[in-house]
């Protein structure tokens, strides 16, 4: 097989598929460097088809992990600790990393092909234009060197391909898109959300956008993917290829091509640098099996490995050219890591419902976008906040857990309980310089790699924004028509653990001056031109909307970008 | 290890017929006064596959199962095979400490029944029993309680009740592919909606 190709796109994930799929079309022979396993789509590793009387240990995860210690971040995330998607998630003690022992740090992954676009939660929102200039407003980080209307048209490009499912709702801080029906609130959701519409002119509870197939199109079926079944079952993966992931949408658009290579258990150590000509020529790859290394080489790279592990690759891509990391002559790659945050949120009942039923699992929730971009009065923070949550009807849970045994216990069980609805904060963190990641001077993983050590935390900013979040949660129940609301924050002596979202951001991040930011415009190194990173290390401030939709658009523009500078001779 | 030779495999057998098989002599239990007619309802291939706990052990958690969750129109504990599972459960996903807080259970639920009625549990008539464990489950969950018998009883009901309650049995509405989302359904419909499409 060849090791020479037009580019490498280093990981499968969200925007490592989104990638490949925009520079195989281009006609671009295409590398996908995956450091996890293959997996087919569908795969014999999913269990969308399990009953729970079907599943490995009914659905608990081996205790001989909690003997073992392994899995310990992952429990502590907790819903994702589950027996029928464990697959997809990495253990921490196999795949370490480091931080301060008073600070740890989540760093949650999947080495799999598909990467965690197999378990995202799917939710996909337009960042809106404030988005976008806060850096510029109020000096946090560096200000972003794009807008949003630079990104407008690459969100409609990625939506159409991915399909959204989401409504209309004319928000200025949201701005709609191109999006497939709606799901349908339940009737406590409509409820609450009408009562919160009408009594705030600023906060707005909407159907969460989601990245499943309420209707899908040509494009979709194309690639065979199937409609949504309401199953909410979405991280066994999809069988149907209902939700989007680089498995059942991005890697075949870019398979179909006849342009794309896929190379598994293939771990990227570095990106190497010819000192004269300031470009990458080749990417070191260590096998997983074999711990053999490898050279690939290609005209452009694509770093998709995530936030972290792309600016851990560029760091550990030091030469006597570059002795701090490819593309660092700024000093700063590793800094301003970010990720939303929550910790403070608050639950209800809704009255009056309990005639009214529901049929189905929708696979999302409801959204209400972040309405604090401004310091208004009394406000003592910047930046701001939005919740997500949702209605559930549930019935009365068996008594396992509670006194209670015999007849008259069983006889409560399945008993209707009223709606309740429930939501918690979004949070943006700030984008602070000292958030780092750095290499661990001493310690490395099986293939030699140095670890990735982490250390960041939030600060008053974020404890105040926790604060508030917490009345307000309150307030948004109580004004939807909720009774006995009660809220909930994590205390100001808590540790908050970054990466606790899942959403890490920063490392390399965007900015106009290469003095002071890692990427250009175009998501380009400013150091090393033909070297490209679009995943999350490239944001420069981390919103608070989830992250996934904006890494897809700016995949997508940045390879059309650089496909353009190969056709102009200049890569 | 088969239950009073090959000739009772797949026939139903009741509790009597397992303490007459021995089974439990072995281990020490007197066999007189039970009483009872009440059935486990195992097939003695059952009772043969124990791997982790013994066939003395299996008749006690079975008995317990069973008067945690009794038949009643719905199924109950031994129709969904609770105690053969959880014993599959002790061999490929129990940890130390679970596996020992089920044996700590069953003989401290010996010990009791031997202190207080100075016999073996499953000597006991029916409602002393049930009576011993009701008593046994409300101490465990009444807020002070932080001893060790709480905590092994606690784990061992927890389990039973989540096999039983994850089995095809007790869960006849479930719906693996409901294949539609409606957000605002009458009782009528809903019910209507579920029996279209039951799993």
């Amino acid at each position: 097989m060849s090791t020479d190709f037009d580019a490498i796109v280093v990981g499968s994930g969200i925007s490592g598929g989104w990638a490949a799929k925009e520079l195989c079309e281009q006609g671009l022979k295409t590398l996908v460097l995956e450091r996890g396993r293959h997996l087919d789509h569908p795969s014999p590793e999913y269990t969308d088809f399990q009953a729970p009387w079907d599943m490995e240990h009914r659905g608990m995860v081996p205790e001989i992990y909690d003997e073992q210690g392994r899995y310990r971040m992952l429990k502590r995330k907790g819903w994702t600790y589950r027996n029928e998607f464990i697959q997809f998630f990495v253990d921490e003690k196999d795949y370490p990393y480091t931080y301060p022992e008073d600070r740890p740090f989540m760093w949650t992954r999947g080495y799999q092909l598909g990467g965690r676009s197999l378990t995202w939660a799917r939710q996909s929102y337009r960042w809106g234009p404030k988005d976008f200039e806060a850096n510029a407003k109020d000096g946090h980080g560096i200000d972003w060197p794009i807008r949003y209307d630079d990104l407008a048209p690459w969100y409609d490009h990625v939506e159409a391909f991915a399909g959204i499912s989401g409504a209309q709702n004319g928000l200025p801080d949201l701005p709609d898109g191109d999006f497939l029906k709606p799901w349908e609130m339940s009737c406590a959701e409509d409820y609450v959300a009408s009562n919160i519409n009408r009594s705030f002119a600023d906060r707005h509870m909407i159907i969460g956008r989601c990245a499943n197939l309420s209707e899908p199109r040509e494009v979709h079926n194309a690639l065979g993917r199937g409609r949504c079944q309401s199953r909410n079952y979405c991280m066994r993966g999809c069988s149907y290829g209902a939700y989007f992931s680089s498995l059942s949408a991005t890697l075949p658009a870019a398979e179909r091509t006849g342009n794309l290579t896929v190379i598994a258990d293939a771990i990227v150590s570095e990106v190497i640098l010819d000192p004269e000509t300031q470009r990458a020529t080749h990417v070191k790859v260590i096998d997983h099996h074999t711990k053999q290394e490898r050279l690939y080489s290609a005209r452009v790279i694509f770093l998709n490995a995530s936030a972290i592990a792309s600016t851990q690759i560029l760091l550990n891509s030091s030469s006597e050219a570059a002795p701090n990391g490819l593309a660092n002559a700024s000093g700063q790659l590793g800094n301003y890591i970010m990720d939303h945050f929550g910790h403070a949120g608050a639950s209800g009942t809704v009255p009056g419902l309990d005639d009214r039923y529901e049929f189905g699992r929708k696979p999302t929730g409801i959204y209400i976008p972040n309405y604090r971009h401004e310091r208004e009065e009394g406000q003592d923070f910047d930046r701001g906040f939005g919740f997500q949550g949702g209605a559930q009807r549930t019935r009365t849970g068996h008594a396992g857990a509670r006194q209670g045994i015999g007849k008259a216990a069983k006889s409560e069980i399945g008993e209707w309980q009223s709606w309740t609805f429930g939501i918690g904060m979004f949070g943006e963190m700030l984008p602070y310089q000292d958030n780092s990641l750095r290499l661990h001077p001493n310690k490395t993983d099986a293939w030699g790699i140095p670890l990735a050590h982490l250390d960041c935390h939030i600060r008053e900013n974020e404890r105040k924004m926790i604060r508030q979040a917490e009345i307000d949660a309150a307030e948004l129940l109580r004004a939807g028509g909720c009774t006995n609301v009660e809220s909930v924050r994590t205390p100001d002596d808590e540790h908050v653990m970054v990466g606790g979202k899942t959403h890490e951001m920063g490392g390399a991040c965007m900015g106009h001056d290469p003095a002071n930011s890692v990427l250009n415009k175009w998501n380009q190194t400013h150091d090393v031109a033909n070297v490209f990173v679009t995943d999350g290390a490239c944001m420069s401030s981390c919103g608070t909307a989830n992250p996934s939709l904006t890494y897809m658009a700016l995949t997508a523009r940045a390879a059309r970008h650089a496909v353009e500078l190969l056709q102009e001779g200049l890569l | 290890m088969r239950l009073a030779g090959e000739a009772l495999a797949g026939t139903e057998i009741t509790r009597r017929l397992v303490l007459h098989a021995g089974l439990l002599a072995a281990a020490g239990f007197a066999l007189s006064g039970c009483g009872r007619d009440d059935e486990l309802h195992l097939e003695a291939s059952d009772i043969a596959s124990y791997g982790f706990l013994s066939h003395a052990q299996a008749a006690v958690l079975s008995d317990v199962a069973d008067i945690m969750i009794p038949r009643t129109e719905t199924a109950g504990a031994s129709d969904t095979r609770t105690i053969q599972y959880l014993d599959q459960l002790m061999q490929t996903w129990a940890g130390e400490t679970t596996k020992l807080e089920v044996d700590d259970f069953i003989e401290r639920l010996e010990n009791r029944a031997q202190a207080t009625h100075q016999t073996a549990y499953l000597n006991l008539p029916d409602d002393v029993r049930r009576n011993l464990l009701q008593g046994i489950d409300k101490a465990s969950f009444a807020e002070s309680s932080g001893d060790a018998s709480g905590t092994s009883y606690r784990r061992v009901k927890w389990l039973i009740f989540h096999i039983h309650y994850t089995s095809e049995a007790a869960n006849p509405d479930f719906i693996l592919i409901p294949g539609q989302y409606h957000g605002d359904v009458s009782e009528t419909e809903y019910l209507a909606l579920v029996e279209e499409n039951r799993y």
